[in-house]
């Protein structure tokens, strides 16, 4: 009894206590709420009525007020597009480099604050620089381990592009091929106010193609294009940018059996195939002087014809993704493949 | 308990002969089909020529094909089969002297610290050394299989020098952990293609192995065949355990020093060789010990022989199963290994 | 078969472990040719002394003869054939058959070098089997067998090893009664030195001719069954309360249980 009667006595108290506490979490609870409000509103776009800038980028919609002020590149291909469109004084910061910016566009890189050349950067060492417009090569950029989603970015009014070819959803990406890489110089062009500069690279960029395919410097020649690795060899698949180069030099690739833009092939096709030409992709990470090394030290692939005569040739990896320098791939290629003639 | 009867003991080292003699006849088989099967389309008279000019005999094949059945499948398939019966001996010795019918050769480990060597190599851009046997990889992951053994050794022997048991498995797993978990590290600060480059190596494969690579293969396993059987009534002598091996007159400490010490050094080898593949040395003992018992002057060369033939049909499977392109084997001895796993179970725990 | 088999002497051996004192200054002789029988309550260090003189302990002090040889003196091998073995629990998990088992005592004899299948070998598993009266058994899986079977494929497997004494540890643990007979009745018929722990006291009476009494790591009592087994040992030693009466066939003592004694005796406290 004594007990039931204490229990109900503190039980009062604990109920009376609670109502002033309570009041005063929901008091401090919206005051936050209200300048977490207002903070977000002086950092994002100020006219949200009418978006003048729209596109479709990977199933979803684009908008933006106006040409982008202050976009942020999250991969080496987002930020040499943007640089190829002359676009580095719209640009508050860059990042994840996988090899060096190409020579033309370094001194336009320097104009940039590189936020992170190893990595994404955290979501807020991008928030900090204020961003209209973030863009990336991959999807993963957008993922909430890396700078966080489309959505976080959506609340705050920043505009989030993703390359087409690393769209998440696969079934939205374009097959790989000069048209679908204009349609993204193009998007730049569109984001960042700068379509007379976009038009400009694609027209050169289908002016110098239309010339090498003229020239067809490896026609008739079988091409081996060898990306990485030593036991099983990461060979260009049919799909992707080193086929892209293939084609546009006139070769034919010795895996086009393969799907998809890379792929683990096997030496005893190499072999079987015995390639004309042997193209070597360039990376920081597995360079074309160690690749050919192991060819001339191989005792089974030392006796392959472009081994011997060779016929190597090199062009750096960053050429080989499809984007604005996909192009001096081929001119690359074509140029060491004996570029006007035959 | 059913009374179990098996066929008389007698006739059990008849058939264990008999097991032998058939799985080498199996196991010559299946190397011929190792050698005339690959990605590239030859028939099977094509590869006999190419063997045979290259021991002098006829006119031989073209350069290239020559290479192919001789430079490239031949050593890949010895390899194979020589890879094979070193994992399933380790394994097979790693059960018997722990006691633990669940014990495999990287137990101690090893693959972790092997693949840390690895992957240092992998992510610091030494990967392409020249095919001489062993490339910078190799050499890493071989350091690396020592140093966490070294490690491993350390923290399981008492201050007086005894290794003890228990704490070498929790030692093993403790390391292999931390290998692990640097390795991430190394992958995730390394650049894009990093993780492709180190999963592929870490899933095994035979096909990097050349002649001169496949000498050493062989002698390590040869060695470690040689020493092993010539334990064999010490490995029997553990049956009950290692107070009633020592009550048989076998010296445990140092029995357990040798073996542990050869099987790691093998298996460290291997796996700098070809990468981490697993299943054989686990699954493999069971098959065999169900096959011709649990005596290991009889179990072990049909490990080895059972072994060499499993790798040698996996290594057929990962360069056929998808045209062009080759499969890592482990994801072969694991696609095998496991439902093949299951039903050893199942049937002893149906005979319990 | 005829081998000398030695008295075993037990020279103040010492042995500890974890800290405490297993065995303290233990002093007794197990007479050749006898069945000696260890007894004493749980944790008095009877498995820990059996342990001791078969070597898979090391005492810090004192010694173990054989006769007039220490038997610390002796290789792994030879030791392993003059000393036999059979612990409380054998376990494994392989399939093994009896034959098998009783193969493995056979070790010793060419150790660990060598194939198993050496000319007489055969033979002589084939006479273990039968010394222990499980010919029939020879193809079983050990996993098949019952309690009984498994302790008699072990002390095949001692016999297989030609001891010249044999070291049994609670050997009738988990034997049903005609069972436990059988086996204390091989063993006393094959007139080896043996040393056997024992806590079934009656058939420690009826088949050790010599006892050696253990408490908390001592000695406390060692002689003829007849002039150790007394009343007052037991109320002692166990806390019992019982007679201690000349069998009536055999004239052997026969412990008839009573109680636990009600009072506490002086008890030297460890």
């Amino acid at each position: 009894m004594t007990h039931t009667c204490m229990f109900s006595t503190s039980h009062g108290r604990r109920v009376a206590l609670r109502t002033p506490v309570s009041h005063r979490v929901i008091a401090s609870a919206a005051a936050s709420l209200a300048a977490a409000l207002t903070l977000s509103a002086c950092g994002g776009s100020s006219n949200s009525e009418a978006a003048t800038i729209s596109l479709e980028n990977c199933g979803r919609t684009v908008t933006m007020s106006g040409p982008a002020e202050r976009g942020v590149t999250l991969n080496q291909g987002a930020t040499e597009t943007a640089l190829s469109i002359g676009a580095q004084g719209q640009m508050a910061g860059t990042a994840y480099l996988d090899d060096t910016i190409a020579p033309q566009w370094q001194a336009a890189y320097a104009e940039v604050p590189a936020l992170d050349e190893k990595d994404f950067p955290s979501r807020e060492a991008l928030l900090e620089t204020k961003p209209d417009l973030v863009t990336a090569s991959y999807s993963s950029a957008f993922d909430d381990k890396a700078v966080g989603s489309h959505e976080s970015f959506d609340e705050l009014g920043v505009a989030t592009y993703v390359s087409p070819f690393g769209c998440k959803d696969r079934s939205k990406r374009p097959a790989v091929a000069w048209d679908s890489i204009a349609t993204e110089i193009t998007d730049y062009g569109i984001m960042f106010g700068r379509e007379n500069e976009a038009d400009a690279v694609v027209a050169q960029m289908r002016e110098t193609l239309t010339g090498i395919e003229a020239a067809a410097p490896a026609k008739g020649k079988s091409i081996f294009w060898y990306d990485s690795k030593t036991t099983t060899p990461y060979v260009g698949a049919n799909a992707g940018g080193p086929q892209l180069i293939i084609d546009a030099v006139g070769g034919t690739n010795i895996f086009a059996g393969l799907d998809g833009s890379w792929a683990d092939g096997s030496w005893e096709t190499v072999l079987a195939a015995n390639p004309d030409v042997i193209v070597l992709a360039d990376a920081s990470w597995d360079t074309a002087e160690e690749k050919k090394n192991y060819l001339r030290g191989d005792p089974a692939l030392r006796d392959l014809k472009a081994v011997r005569e060779d016929a190597f040739v090199v062009l750096p990896f960053s050429t080989t993704t499809p984007g604005p320098r996909t192009i001096e791939g081929a001119t690359l290629v074509a140029g060491q493949l004996g570029g006007d003639g035959a | 308990m059913t009374a179990s009867t098996r066929a008389p003991a007698r006739a059990a080292t008849t058939t264990g002969t008999a097991w032998s003699v058939i799985l080498v006849a199996l196991l010559a088989v299946s190397c011929a089909a190792g050698v005339a099967i690959g990605a590239a389309d030859l028939s099977i008279g094509t590869v006999v020529e190419s063997i045979a000019g290259r021991l002098g005999i006829g006119r031989g094949t073209d350069l290239l094909t020559t290479h192919i059945v001789v430079d490239l499948r031949l050593p890949r398939v010895l390899a194979a089969a020589a890879i094979g019966a070193g994992l399933a001996l380790c394994g097979a010795v790693l059960q018997s002297l722990t006691g633990n019918q669940l014990a495999d050769p990287y137990l101690l480990g090893m693959s972790g610290g092997a693949s840390l060597g690895a992957v240092l190599a992998l992510t610091t851009g030494a990967s392409a050394v020249g095919a001489l046997g062993f490339g910078a990889v190799s050499t890493a992951a071989f350091l690396g299989a020592l140093g966490s053994l070294l490690l491993v050794f350390l923290i399981a022997t008492s201050r007086s020098g005894v290794l003890l048991p228990g704490r070498l498995v929790l030692a093993g797993i403790a390391v292999g952990q931390l290998a692990a978990a640097l390795t991430s590290a190394l992958v995730l600060f390394g650049d894009r293609d990093a993780a492709h480059r180190v999963l592929s190596w870490t899933l095994g494969s035979v096909a990097g192995v050349r002649w001169s690579g496949l000498v050493g293969i062989l002698v390590v396993v040869a060695v470690t065949m040689t020493i092993v059987l010539a334990y064999s009534r010490v490995l029997d002598s553990f049956a009950f355990g290692e107070r009633a091996a020592a009550s048989l007159g076998t010296n445990v400490e140092r029995s357990r020093w040798v073996l542990y010490a050869v099987a790691s050094l093998c298996t460290a080898a291997l796996v700098a060789q070809a990468g981490i593949i697993g299943f054989v040395g686990l699954v493999v003992p069971h098959a065999a010990r169900m096959l011709v018992g649990p005596l290991h002057a009889r179990l072990l060369p049909v490990v080895a022989l059972m072994g060499a033939l499993l790798l040698v049909w996996a290594d057929i499977a990962a360069r056929t199963v998808m045209p062009g392109r080759e499969l890592p084997i482990s994801i072969v001895t694991a696609i095998v290994g496991v439902p093949a796993f299951v039903w050893l179970l199942r049937r002893q725990g149906a005979r319990a | 078969m005829s081998h000398h088999t030695p008295e075993i002497r037990v020279e103040d051996v010492t042995w500890s472990a974890g800290g405490s004192r297993i065995l303290d200054r233990v002093a007794c002789t197990a007479p050749a040719g006898q069945v000696t029988g260890l007894i004493g309550p749980n944790g008095s260090g009877k498995t820990s002394l059996l342990s001791a003189i078969a070597r898979l302990e090391r005492p810090e002090s004192g010694r173990v003869l054989l006769g007039d040889e220490p038997a610390a003196g002796m290789n792994r091998r030879e030791f392993a054939r003059t000393v036999a073995l059979v612990e409380q629990h054998s376990a494994t998990e392989l399939d093994l058959t009896v034959e098998q088992i009783v193969e493995l005592g056979t070790i010793p004899q060419r150790g660990g070098w060598a194939r198993p299948a050496a000319r007489g070998t055969g033979e002589l598993v084939t006479e273990c089997l039968a010394t222990a009266g499980i010919t029939d058994l020879r193809h079983r899986l050990w996993q098949s067998l019952s309690g009984g079977e498994k302790q008699k494929t072990q002390l095949a497997r001692a016999f297989a090893q030609r001891p010249c004494v044999l070291l049994l540890d609670e050997p009738t643990n988990h034997l049903d009664v005609s069972a436990s007979l059988e086996l204390l009745e091989l063993i006393r018929a094959r007139g080896l030195t043996t040393v056997a722990a024992m806590h079934d006291l009656n058939l420690a009476a009826m088949y050790c001719d010599h006892l050696v009494v253990l408490r908390d790591g001592r000695v406390v009592a060692e002689g003829p069954t007849e002039s150790v087994l007394t009343a007052e040992l037991l109320a002692e030693v166990y806390g019992l309360d019982a007679l201690v009466q000349p069998h009536p066939r055999t004239g052997r003592p026969l412990v008839v249980l009573c109680g636990t004694t009600a009072d506490t005796t002086e008890r030297v406290t460890p």
